[in-house]
Formats: structure tokens, sequence, C-alpha cells
């Protein structure tokens, strides 16, 4: 049977349309089925009350929610781990600028060497750096040595905050110094070497020119750092050891130890919450910049 | 009056700029630190790990290899490595297709739906699926790791096809159509074809990030089925001989091995 042309088009089309949803099905059935039915689960335990011995009783309280924000140790561990993500944010923008720079500008070879000494970190095993800093760490470690040749006091590192912020920050300076490069690259040479024409000295062409420009990059690489530093967990563990309590061992804790799931349910769901607040807070403030109109010359 | 000696090329570096490069060599140096630490300490003689070692021996290496434990996490992260690769692969390749598919808008939203997985901090993600997995019954099994990496790499599939996807010409398919071929021949014979390198990088990097992984693993791995990085994670945590360091070092001449090699054959390009 031969349809009038519209009708087949029409027909056709349809069929193109069922075929383009079919192709979603699977993707759509492994993302709900395995990845939002758990999340779905975690928000339901975090409602339920904990019965001593590691059982819930199905309810609907905020008891959870509250101990975590009320009980001062837990608000510690909420401040600690905001803290740390902070200064892990700070320090790997302090470092990793100048290195963002010597990529961005720099000649081929370099470039290239430069650019294998963030990768290569990148992606060996957190473990493995996580173990390393363990070992340069320790007690008698090769940096506490080090300070005592200099005539500096032993400061104890491994299992100190110290410890855990200078090597989240080793783990996570990568993020921080791809994010810059990406941004730095786009910012033409020319601008300094003109500003630097017109009389300006270096630190001026990084506050007036570089800096303002790059301002994008920093926000961005900072929200990023200080989401993957709060989320850490085997940074954390490994070096900070039972001493350096943060959100993410405390939810480990409590789902393999005290086997209070609805608690570490709760935990994570606030992790979770102050994760998503920070990137739609970076998704506005990246916007709202991209939106001004630049101020003509 | 003394002639001036021969001037070596760093003599004539304005003292800012030396200052600029030995800033940059400090943050490499500390960025490296760890890795450097780990590799020279694999050779110790020691029983216990100490920073520069006294001795050199490659006893920690023989230990190593010929432990059934570390033997049997390796397989078990290669196996699951290739199986959550392959299988996020083929999703991928469809979802992405789907997504191709849409107009802008729905697009965004199931692009979004797609990265969830990596907004989402890894320790929630991995009681969330300790919970369910336990919920439905089927517990710490293989089999929810296998589906459990294969949810955390379809974003880099997706992302990597698509890419690829933005590069293809529309009008080759659309010719292929015409000349009567149907739409799965098309895209079997002449979409697939056109995109292999990003499948292919796709594959890859969903391996490494399988293989990599390490929290949400942490809380799916029973006792017999563990993979490489949870071995260690546990091993790290109670004992401290060099024979790590040892696996570590063979980790890292890994990765260092596959840096190379992707940039030679992939370029990295494509994966950032």
């Amino acid at each position: 049977m031969r349809l009038p042309p519209r009708q087949a088009k029409a027909r056709r089309t349809a069929a193109v349309d069922r075929t383009q949803t079919l192709l979603l099905a699977p993707g759509l059935v492994l993302l709900f089925g395995v990845f939002m039915a758990p999340l779905c689960i975690t928000l339901r335990y975090s409602l339920n009350r904990f019965i001593a011995g590691g059982s819930q009783e199905t309810a609907f309280v905020l008891d959870n929610y509250a101990r975590f924000i009320l009980d001062p140790y837990y608000a510690a561990i909420l401040l600690r781990t905001l803290a740390l993500g902070s200064g892990v944010a700070l320090v790997t923008l302090l470092l990793g600028y100048p290195l963002a720079y010597a990529i961005a500008r720099g000649r081929s070879r370099w470039r290239a060497l430069l650019i294998a000494a963030t990768l290569i970190p990148l992606m060996t095993n957190v473990v493995v750096r996580s173990y390393g800093w363990m070992i340069l760490l320790s007690n008698s470690g090769v940096i506490e040595d080090a300070l005592a040749e200099l005539g500096l006091p032993r400061v104890k590192l491994l299992y100190t905050m110290t410890g855990v912020v200078l090597s989240l920050t080793q783990v996570m300076m990568p993020f921080m110094v791809l994010t810059l490069v990406g941004v730095l690259q786009n910012i033409s040479g020319d601008l300094e070497d003109a500003a630097c024409g017109l009389g300006a000295g270096r630190w001026r062409v990084f506050r007036d020119v570089l800096l303002p420009l790059s301002l994008p990059g920093i926000v961005a690489g900072s929200f990023l750092v200080f989401a993957l530093t709060i989320s850490a967990f085997a940074t954390p563990r490994l070096v900070g050891g039972a001493s350096v309590e943060v959100m993410a061992t405390m939810i480990y804790d409590q789902v393999l130890n005290a086997l209070n799931w609805p608690f570490a349910s709760a935990t994570s769901i606030i992790l979770l919450v102050i994760v998503l607040a920070l990137m739609i807070v970076q998704g506005r403030l990246l916007r709202t910049r991209a939106d001004t109109p630049k101020p003509a010359a | 009056m003394h002639a001036p000696r021969q001037r070596r090329w760093w003599h004539q570096l304005k003292p800012i700029v030396w200052l600029w490069w030995s800033m940059i060599g400090v943050i490499v140096l500390f960025l490296l630190a760890p890795i450097i630490v780990v590799v020279i300490g694999s050779f110790s003689d020691q029983a216990y790990l100490v920073f520069p070692p006294q001795g050199l021996s490659l006893r920690w290496y023989v230990q190593a290899v010929s432990s059934r434990d570390f033997r049997d996490s390796t397989l078990i992260s290669l196996e699951l490595g290739v199986l959550a690769a392959l299988l996020s692969t083929i999703i991928g390749i469809v979802t992405a297709l789907g997504i191709a598919a849409r107009q802008r808008p729905a697009a965004d939203m199931l692009m979004g739906l797609v990265s969830a997985p990596l907004l989402v901090p890894g320790i929630v993600v991995g009681i969330a699926m300790l919970f369910y997995f336990t919920d439905i019954g089927v517990g710490s099994t293989f089999a929810s790791l296998v589906l459990a990496h294969t949810v955390l790499t379809l974003p880099y599939v997706v992302r990597s096809v698509l890419a690829g996807l933005e590069t293809v010409d529309r009008t080759v398919e659309e010719a292929a159509h015409s000349l009567g071929a149907s739409r799965f021949s098309v895209i079997t014979t002449v979409t697939l074809p056109m995109i292999r390198g990003s499948v292919l990088a796709g594959a890859v990097f969903a391996f490494i990030i399988s293989f990599d992984e390490v929290i949400v693993t942490l809380f799916l791995a029973s006792p017999r089925v563990t993979t490489l990085p949870v071995r260690m994670y546990n091993y790290i945590a109670y004992t401290s001989d060099p024979s790590i360091a040892a696996i570590s070092t063979l980790m890292i001449v890994a990765t260092v091995t596959l840096v190379l090699v992707i940039d030679r054959y992939v370029g990295f390009a494509r994966l950032f």
C-alpha cells in the first residue's frame, strides 16, 4: 500500500523518533537502576531510626541530620572538612598558578616535560601517592630530618592536619593546573607584552592583566579542588589516620564499624548537598562574569 | 684587569628568571616527590620502608610478584576493567547516538544526567551502592562491581563519542541513507567507522578509570573479590613492608608507559 507522501513522512519521523528513544533506553536503565535508585535508598535510610546493634527501624525522622549538625563532635568534623577543602584549594592555587603559567607560555620541549610532570601524578593511583606521603612524612622521615638539618624544630607531620593538607595538595594540584592552563592559554601573550611596553612592571602586569583575565579559571579550579577535597577518603584516612577525622572517613566508619547506616546516610546526603550547592554557585559565578559586558577600552 | 671568563648560558639569566625557574623546579619536585620516594624505596633491603634506603635489593619485587593475593587481585582488576569498559563502551555509543539526535535543551539535560556519577562524591556513591546491592539481595559480588564500574565509566565514553560525532559530516550519513541503507546499517557501516578513534579513546579511558577506582570498590569488594588498588589500600593500612612499594613501582611504570602510548597514538587533547 502506498501512503500519500505527507503521511509517509510523518510515519517515518515517528519511527525515527521511536528508534532515538530506544537508543537512550540502555543508558537510562543503567543510570536509574544502578545510580539513582541507590541514591534514593540512601536518602530513605537517612530518615530511619538506628537500632543499637546495627539494624534500623523504618521511620520518617530528621534525628540523624539534627545529630550531625548539633552534636559538637560532628559539627567539628564538618568544620574541619570545610577548612581542609579551603586550605587545599588555596595552596593548590598558589603553587598551581606559576606551574600553569609556565606550561601555557613554555616552549615546546619544556612544555611537554611540565605537562608530563602534571599528568604522571594524576594517573598514578591515589593509594600509591598516599603511601609515598606516608613514607615522606613519617617519624624521622626525609622531611623531618631535613627540618632538623636546618636547625628547625622537629614537627610531627604524619597523622596531623598539616600532613593531610600537604599530601592532598599534591593529590589535587593536577586538577588545578589543568584547569588554569586551559584559561591561561587563551589569554594572548601580546596583552602582557603590550602592558610591559606601556611601562607596567611584572607585578602590575600580573595584577592588572593576567589575574582579572584568568579569574574564571581560578574560580573553576578552586571550586573543583574544594569539592574533590571534601569528598576525598583514601588520603585523609592513610595520611591522617584516626586523628584527622573528616566527613568521608567518618561516613566509612559509621557504615563499616558502627553499622549505623541511617546516620552514615544522613552525613552522605549532607556532603552531597554541599557539593551540589558548590557546583550551582560556581555555575552562577561564571555565568554572571560571562554576561557582564566588557568595559570599553 | 682580568679578561672576563667565558660565561655560561645560565650566567646570563637575570636573577628574577633564576628565581622563577627554581620555583617551578620546586613545585615539580613537590608533585613528583611521593612517586620518587616509592620507586627508590622499593629497592630497599630493609624489612620496613625507610627513605633513603640503606642497602639495595630486589627481594621485595620477588615477594610481590610471588604473592598469590596480589596476583589474584591484579587479575580481578584486569577482568573488571575490561568488562566494565566493554559494557560502558557499548552502552555509551548507543547513548551518545541518542543524545546527538536530540535538540539543545533535551540533549543538555541528558548529558547532565549521564555526567551525574562524576559530580556525586565517591564515598556517597560507594555507600549508596553497598546499601542498594545489599537491599536487592545481590550483595557484594563481582557482578555488582561490574555494574558499578560501568556507571562510573559511562560519562567518559559518552563524552568522547559525542566529541567524535561532532566532527562527523552528517551529509555522508544522509547520502548512505538515501541510497537505501537502513538506519542501523548506516550506523554500523558509516558512522562508527568514522568515529572509531573517539570510541577507542573512550574505551581506554573507561578501562583506566575502572582500574584506578578505589573508594566505591572499597565498599563493594569482598575478601575473595578484591581489586589491586583496594588490596594495596588494605595492605598499607595494616603493614609497612616495602613489597607494596614494589607493586606501586610496577603500577607507576605501567602508568607512565600508558601515558606515553596514549600520547603517541591518541593524543591527550582528546581526553581532556
